[in-house]
């Protein structure tokens, strides 16, 4: 999996591309780390790169939304493809996350 | 737990052994399991979203089986892809660690809200929605977990 991050104003974006798998999920954590570290609060996670995710990938992202919540941050996430609505349809992860169409959209509800 | 219906042979009569593997109990060896059952789901004409998903269903047995069956560490897992009829892809993991039913799990709550959502136990409920068959049998020492994908079996859901 690559990661491309970069700063969009106060957002922390993050690309995600490949799979998001258990051998990749701590990638995502300690680029995430790194970020939080920082005092980072606001993070847009543009997933429409990722055409694959397991339940280690879910894990990652869900440890990220339990944080901001906790730190009155904010997570987004961005571009679905259908293999992964479907996973988080298993997950019932719809219902945990500010999920977005594109990046345009998740930055402005970031905003 | 069979669904659908599908083509139906005698046992031993037509199966083809695709591949088998034999890997450390490890997380390291997970890329040597995904290697395998994407051949082998191209060798049973899988379609592209048919090996996806038993891909996925394959990922999440074999981290179980490392995390659980294995929680000391060290141990051996064995992986054998069959075409069980035609068009039908087996996944067949063995092992001799504790015994582990992923299908004796409880199914976790999936709370709504971010608050009351515990992490982790959505491995076993991924398994089961992305593979047509799901079978554990303990034998003769081993953990036996089976997994089984058809070609065209079902349509988008």
């Amino acid at each position: 999996m690559e990661i491309n991050c970069e700063k969009c104003g106060r957002v922390v974006v993050l690309a995600l591309q490949g799979r998001l798998d258990t051998l990749a999920a701590p990638a995502l954590d300690a680029e995430v780390e790194r970020s939080l570290q920082a005092g980072e609060k606001l993070f847009l996670l543009d997933l429409s790169g990722l055409e694959y995710i397991s339940s280690a990938g879910l894990r990652s992202l869900l440890m990220l939304a339990k944080r901001l919540d906790a730190c009155a941050g904010k997570l987004v996430l961005c571009g679905l493809e259908e293999m992964i609505s479907e996973v988080f349809q298993v997950a019932g992860f719809e219902s945990l996350f500010n999920i977005h169409r594109d990046r345009e959209t998740g930055l402005a509800d970031l905003a | 737990m069979a669904k659908g219906g599908g083509q139906v042979r005698s046992p031993g009569r037509g199966v083809r052994v695709l591949g088998r593997l034999r890997l450390r109990a490890e997380l390291g060896s997970l890329p040597a399991v995904m290697e395998l059952v994407q051949a082998a789901a191209g060798r049973a004409g899988l379609s592209e979203r048919e090996a996806r998903e038993i891909l996925l269903a394959a990922e999440e047995a074999a981290a179980n089986i490392i995390h659980h069956a294995f929680p000391q560490g060290s141990g051996e897992l064995e992986l054998t892809c069959r075409l069980s009829a035609p068009g039908v892809l087996e996944v067949e993991f063995s092992d001799r660690g504790r015994p582990f039913d992923p299908l004796a799990q409880e199914e976790p709550e999936l709370a709504p809200d971010l608050a009351g959502r515990r992490i982790g136990g959505l491995g076993v409920p991924l398994i089961k929605r992305n593979a047509d068959q799901v079978a554990y049998r303990r034998q003769g020492g081993r953990n036996v977990l089976t997994l089984g994908k058809g070609k065209g079996r079902r349509g988008r859901r």
